[in-house]
């Protein structure tokens, strides 16, 4: 968390990963409302793991472009859940279609924000992040 | 342009004009607006605001130097653009049963030919093979998977290539390129008999994580596609150069212009140093360009760059060629303009689009369809893209005038304006030091970056309307259905790897690609002529793209995947 109280978050995107204005656009947003932003170009999910642990995020956001999410989001899930990070809210954002939403959030997904997700349901939810 | 006598009347009759809005609006102020691209822009043009220009170097006629309102003479009365919708998913077989979709549609080529717009998957793009575990869970999903001359086989088969233009829409160009002359020569076919267009993308692929190759050794790369394509493929066309994922990253209309101009640039000038004649690869150097929502601002934009190219490449290159001044461009409409909330509106949106890149004179064009916020292209969809084109084509009437607009003076104004504004972002990469210094500095990137940024916060504050987003929304009345390639692509592909592995002579494979380590050191000593063909012997000997992809990355530096720079 940082000294203004506000969470740290860590934005990732497998480098086989095509378009990342979204996620771009994502971590200029939360800049803007005050946030930490940390920003990873992952081969591995036990990279993200990793980078949330020593980045010491209060959430992973994890963006995908090309459907990957069913091969990267359980397996981040596990690593996550044996790792000890309970506590950091996970987050998908990019081309998402409704119909998956409710797979990913049985993985354990907090929210999905894709195309044209509204900025300040995004602000709000991080909002309440961070506060251990 | 103009005589004193008419320009008098314009004075004379802009004080009345002037007067009349004092008197109707109060006085209020209606002239602070701007493009897309920050010029600002008046409500009203007269022959006042072009009378500097000149009719014969500044706006000429269809078909004569510096080709502003048109490569050709007669353009589309003649031969109307090509439609060139990108499509491309699952296996090769799969995206076969696409491309004769789209064919049994009508997509057209010049003359009654055709031209397949093809892409591939993202680990074809950067030279991962199926079998590696970085392909799992991209593989054939926003692209075919296709990294052998055999998927080449599966797809093109019956396919006449002499006859027909293979657009192949991949990052790592030599290894892709390589496989499909292999598949040609197993056709009885030589390279100097195929057409079609390689992207030759080797620094370039802004809007992705990853940007392949450094910027050096990327256009050392890029140079060495140009000199085989030039001598052993006159038919082909070598290189794109991204405009459209220039916009899809952030760059306006301007900025989209002059980089895309800057990196043909660096390009032909490291063509020129590895002694070819610039009127021998000019004319395979093409661009992809994005038409967006500034309607009129994209139209001037478009007239500028043919214009700036051909100066270009008269002035700076000595070219004598028509082809090589002309500017060959593939339309491809916005898509960071599409919404995910009421998708049918894109229909809309893409129309107006590609109405835009007609009236612009574009030489082939792919619609967005309207379902690109939520995955790749259906086939109804991708139809119904196709369908826009068809129906400006043939019901619209706007083939039977070259350069409509032409004479208008808001657009001959706003054209000669994005001219001098992309002459001067141009300066400013020069005054930096060239393209490839910009590029690798991050100066490109970081500009493209802000755009984004500024944009989006603009939608966000609602100063920017979209409509069905930010603006008369409504709740989503269905989930729209996206597009999903058969779930069994990946384990068959990933098995005809690993048996076109398997049934090789390895010990062949294995000496093509040590010849080819050893053209790429030659290469990177400045040494030109040597990796194309050493690529066409590793695929001959039946290295996968993957493999002749990770052999150059023996010699030549991968990146900046990770040094990627946040927006400000």
């Amino acid at each position: 968390m940082k000294s203004n109280g506000k969470a740290k978050v860590l934005l990732v995107k497998h480098w086989m990963e095509c378009h990342d204005r979204g996620v771009k656009s994502v971590a200029a947003i939360l800049r803007d409302a005050g946030f930490e932003v940390v920003y990873v170009v992952y081969m591995s999910p036990e990279e993200i793991v990793s980078a949330a642990v020593q980045e010491d995020v209060d959430v992973v956001g994890m963006s995908f472009s090309t459907g990957a999410y069913d091969a990267h989001v359980p397996e981040v899930m596990r690593l996550m859940k044996e790792k000890g990070l309970h506590d950091v809210m996970v987050l998908v954002g990019g081309l998402i279609p409704d119909e998956d939403i409710g797979w990913l959030k049985e993985q354990g997904i907090r929210e999905v924000f894709g195309a044209g997700a509204d900025t300040n349901q995004l602000i709000e939810l991080m909002e309440t992040a961070g506060r251990k | 342009m103009f005589d004193e006598k008419t320009l008098e009347q314009c004075r004379r009759l802009m004080e009345l004009h002037q007067n009349a809005i004092n008197e109707r609006y109060q006085g209020k102020d209606f002239s602070s607006t701007t493009g897309s691209s920050g010029i600002p822009i008046k409500p009203v043009y007269t022959p006042l605001d072009v009378q500097d220009l000149d009719f014969e170097s500044d706006i000429g006629v269809p078909g004569s130097y510096p080709y502003m309102r048109s490569n050709y003479p007669l353009h589309y009365q003649f031969q109307p653009w090509i439609n060139q919708p990108v499509h491309g998913y699952g296996l090769p077989e799969h995206t076969r049963e696409r491309m004769d979709k789209l064919a049994g549609a009508g997509m057209e080529g010049y003359f009654g030919g055709r031209a397949y717009n093809i892409v591939c998957d993202v680990p074809t793009h950067f030279g991962v093979d199926p079998d590696e575990p970085d392909a799992q869970g991209y593989i054939g999903k926003d692209g075919v998977s296709c990294p052998t001359d055999e998927d080449f086989g599966r797809m093109l088969d019956g396919i006449d290539l002499t006859k027909t233009n293979i657009v192949i829409i991949n990052g790592d160009t030599l290894p892709y390129l390589a496989h499909f002359i292999v598949y040609a020569e197993s056709q009885g076919l030589t390279p100097d008999q195929l057409r079609g267009n390689t992207m030759n993308w080797q620094f370039g692929a802004w809007y992705a994580p990853n940007h392949l190759w450094e910027s050096a050794g990327g256009l050392k790369l890029a140079t060495d596609v140009i000199y085989f394509c030039s001598k052993e493929m006159p038919k082909w066309n070598h290189t794109n150069i991204q405009g459209h994922g220039m916009s899809e990253t952030g760059a306006d209309a301007v900025h989209q212009m002059a980089y895309g101009i800057a990196t043909a640039r660096a390009i032909a000038d490291s063509c020129v140093a590895a002694g070819l004649d610039p009127d021998s690869f000019m004319p395979g150097i093409g661009f992809q360009i994005a038409q967006c929502n500034d309607f009129f601002e994209y139209i001037c934009m478009f007239r500028a760059w043919r214009k700036l190219w051909a100066t270009t490449a008269r002035e700076r290159y000595g070219c004598k060629r028509a082809s090589s001044m002309q500017l060959r461009t593939h339309t491809h409409t916005s898509c960071f303009e599409l919404t995910k909330q009421q998708p049918l509106v894109n229909l809309v949106r893409s129309a107006f689009h590609a109405l835009g890149a007609a009236l612009s004179g574009t030489t082939a064009m792919e619609v967005a369809a309207y379902d690109e916020p939520i995955g790749i292209p259906t086939e109804e969809s991708a139809i119904l893209a196709l369908r826009i084109q068809q129906v400006m084509r043939h019901e619209m009437g706007i083939t039977k005038v070259g350069d409509p607009l032409a004479g208008s003076y808001y657009v001959e104004w706003l054209t000669h304006r994005m001219e001098e504004e992309a002459k001067k972002v141009l300066k400013e990469i020069d005054d930096a030091g060239g393209f490839v210094k910009a590029h690798k500095s991050g100066m490109l990137m970081s500009t493209m970056r802000k755009h984004a940024a500024e944009w989006r916060r603009a939608v966000d504050s609602g100063e920017e309307v979209v409509v069905g987003w930010n603006k008369y929304a409504v709740p989503a009345k269905e989930v729209i259905k996206p597009f999903r390639a058969d779930p069994d692509v990946a384990r068959v592909a990933i098995e005809r790897i690993k048996e076109y592995k398997a049934k090789r002579d390895q010990a062949k494979t294995d000496a093509a690609l040590n010849a080819l380590v050893a053209a790429a050191e030659r290469l990177d000593k400045g040494e030109h002529g040597h990796v194309m063909p050493a690529c066409v012997g590793a695929a001959r000997a039946k290295a996968t793209t993957g493999e002749i992809s990770k052999t150059l990355r023996k010699v030549f530096k991968w990146g900046p995947a990770y040094s990627v720079s946040l927006p400000h």
